[in-house]
């Protein structure tokens, strides 16, 4: 089953399901894997650090409250948190002028992040200019990235 | 989006009513610089006002569809940013109808074609912006406009994170232009954060109430 994780999205999986999302541009996807266990979660995250104001709602949004709680769900799925590697998919440019470039500050925050976390960062295919549309194997922690031009 | 930031902005229905005759009448003025850069009859469709989470003003749109997308920043009195998308079948057809080529000629944007959708992203932004300027009594300002041909999704998720970055609520407009000959629409649609959906709201009272 192909379980879909739209922007300011977080979700976990196991078994043989996938998580997909289409279409990230200066997004950041921030795929976990645990193989020992064939657990897998993705955070679809807007922006980097975290918010400015308390929102409820926007869990997801910020790379950090993302991860954050992309690793709560995945300890209630029952990963090993010495288990988990890290795979980070995004961060593109779409738009040059822009007076700021969130693609690379989003790739930089969860790296960050990931860092503090302790989680190791396997796997990349982040920057350019270029949308990307994502599939995350739960069951073999492939990630698979499709771009379009 | 907190339930405390709807009720700071929420507007009222004759307040929404005016930006609605408003944004027609700036869509208008438009959509005749369309017309007249194009040849080809346009109509301005049905318009979406839209307060609260960002991406709700969005077109339906296949995430992976590919896109033409003109982005301005707005800057001025007001701070947002307006966004326009074509089809990709559309933006060639603009592209022959605009370069004086039979239609269904092209297949793929030279820099050339590029450089022509950035000038109607151009003409029309300026066009829209000045009916909304002239109304409000304001001053916009737009910054020249840039190209991306991509899928939807990542067109877009780049300008809803810069609005998000300002923002946590936004006003949000969307406005379909038809093309009699064409079988697809395109959209445009502008995105003013919180504090500058309060400064538009204000203006906007103050106009209704001069009148």
């Amino acid at each position: 089953m192909n379980v879909e994780v739209q922007m300011r999205d977080v979700a976990v999986a196991k078994g043989n399901d996938n998580l997909v999302a289409q279409g990230v541009g200066s997004c950041v996807l921030i795929a976990i894997h645990d193989r020992r266990h064939r657990i897998g979660g993705m955070a679809h995250a807007v922006l980097a650090g975290i918010p400015s104001r308390g929102s409820p709602l926007s869990h997801g949004k910020y790379v950090d409250e993302a991860i954050d709680e992309l690793l709560q769900q995945m300890a209630r799925m029952g990963a090993d948190r010495r288990e988990l590697q890290a795979k980070l998919v995004g961060g593109a440019n779409m738009f040059a002028a822009f007076e700021s470039n969130l693609g690379a500050e989003n790739v930089a925050g969860a790296r960050a992040k990931l860092k503090r976390e302790d989680i190791p960062v396997v796997g990349e295919c982040v920057g350019g200019s270029q949308g990307r549309s994502v599939e995350f194997s739960v069951a073999t922690g492939i990630v698979t990235v499709k771009t379009k031009f | 989006m907190t339930t405390e930031h709807v009720k700071a902005v929420a507007i009222s229905e004759s307040s929404r009513r005016v930006i609605v005759a408003m944004i027609n009448e700036a869509a208008a003025n438009a959509s005749r610089s369309l017309q007249r850069l194009t040849n080809n009859q346009v109509e301005v469709g049905v318009t979406r006002l839209e307060v609260g989470d960002i991406d709700r003003v969005l077109p339906e749109l296949e995430a992976e569809a590919m896109v033409a997308g003109v982005c301005l920043q707005i800057t001025g009195d007001i701070r947002g940013w307006a966004l326009l998308i074509f089809p990709v079948e559309l933006a060639n057809e603009m592209c022959d109808r605009l370069l004086k080529r039979e239609v269904g000629t092209t297949s793929r944007l030279s820099e050339l074609d590029k450089s022509a959708l950035k000038e109607v992203g151009n003409i029309l932004c300026g066009s829209f912006l000045t009916g909304l300027s002239n109304r409000l009594k304001i001053k916009i300002v737009e910054s020249p406009p840039e190209f991306c041909l991509d899928m939807f999704g990542a067109v877009v998720d780049g300008v809803l994170g810069q609005v998000a970055r300002h923002a946590e609520s936004a006003l949000g407009i969307q406005v379909a232009f038809e093309f009699k000959e064409s079988v697809v629409a395109g959209q445009f649609i502008l995105f003013f954060g919180v504090d500058e959906m309060i400064a538009v709201v204000k203006t906007l009272e103050e106009v209704a109430e001069a009148e």
